[in-house]
């Protein structure tokens, strides 16, 4: 019996597939999804992801489950996220002393994509960092 | 909290009784699967030290990101290696292997980063990213894999820089 016997089909309940372009919806529309602590269901939308909005880009993964590393045990996410492509996390805070070189990709919620009929080229594949 | 990874219990879906109970067992498998590398190590490695491939000297001026590099073989890395598998902090996974041998471009050089484990910032030397180098999330024993994409952490150690 395989290791991952449990494993349920992965593409089941979300809207959007790996290799699909979308569009990131305009911010003031991403804003009115979002809570008081600026946040949708859970996943939290930060400052530099204003940057990307509206931005034609391809999703690589769809995120189902997570490794929370602190309790080091596996959880389903309570909504479908997304990782599209180049779109990582530059570390920079608000008030932190240290900048983080975690180099995260950064989670998109379903609500904040939208579908996109024609699709867009980006250039370079990641921008970077010295 | 102006972070994903801060604020990632947030995300999560409860589990049920009978899956944290499971995967209590799988984190206390993991911690004694560790205890025995490490002691499997202490006694063997010495007797196979250098058994191994020549050891290849690259250009030893310091990595930043944009170089290119060739990540030593696995025969040369285990060598690096101590008793617990890493290089002075370091974990080499076994995700890592298949990535041996091959060139790839440094996307970032890591100084600071915020430790999940720990929950707090740590700073730390000598590492870097590879560009297209991600976690598989494929974890042993776990029922799903991890979909979180996380670039793999090299110690420059492992790598010679290529020009």
């Amino acid at each position: 019996m395989p290791i991952n016997f449990l494993n349920k089909d992965k593409t089941k309940g979300s809207r959007f597939h790996v290799g699909d372009t979308i569009r990131i919806r305009s911010l003031e529309k991403i804003q009115e999804t979002l809570d008081s602590l600026c946040m949708k269901d859970g996943c939290l939308f930060v400052e530099q992801m204003s940057r990307y909005c509206s931005l034609e880009v391809k999703i690589i993964k769809v995120v189902h489950s997570i490794l929370n590393e602190h309790s080091y045990i596996m959880y389903k996410v309570r909504h479908p996220l997304y990782i599209l492509e180049k779109l990582i996390c530059d570390g920079h805070f608000e008030g932190s002393i240290h900048k983080c070189d975690h180099c995260c990709y950064l989670l998109w919620h379903e609500e904040w994509i939208e579908t996109l009929q024609i699709a867009g080229v980006l250039n370079n594949k990641y921008p970077i960092k010295k | 909290m102006f972070c994903q990874l801060k604020s990632i219990s947030y995300l999560q879906k409860e589990n049920s009784y009978f899956n944290n109970l499971w995967q209590s067992r799988i984190k206390f498998l993991c911690s004694m699967k560790k205890r025995i590398f490490y002691l499997k190590n202490r006694i063997f490695k010495p007797l196979l030290a250098n058994s191994g491939a020549s050891f290849m000297e690259g250009d030893s001026s310091p990595i930043n990101g944009g170089d290119w590099v060739k990540i030593r073989s696995t025969m040369e890395i285990k060598n690096i290696l101590d008793d617990r598998g890493a290089t002075k902090g370091c974990a080499f996974t076994p995700d890592m292997y298949k990535y041996c041998g091959k060139n790839y471009r440094v996307y970032k050089k890591v100084d600071n980063f915020y430790d999940e484990v720990k929950q707090k910032m740590c700073k730390c030397k000598d590492i870097v990213v590879l560009e297209d180098v991600l976690c598989s999330g494929k974890l042993r024993l776990f029922p799903t894999t991890c979909d979180r994409n996380c670039f793999l952490f090299w110690h420059t150690s492992w790598l010679l820089k290529v020009s």
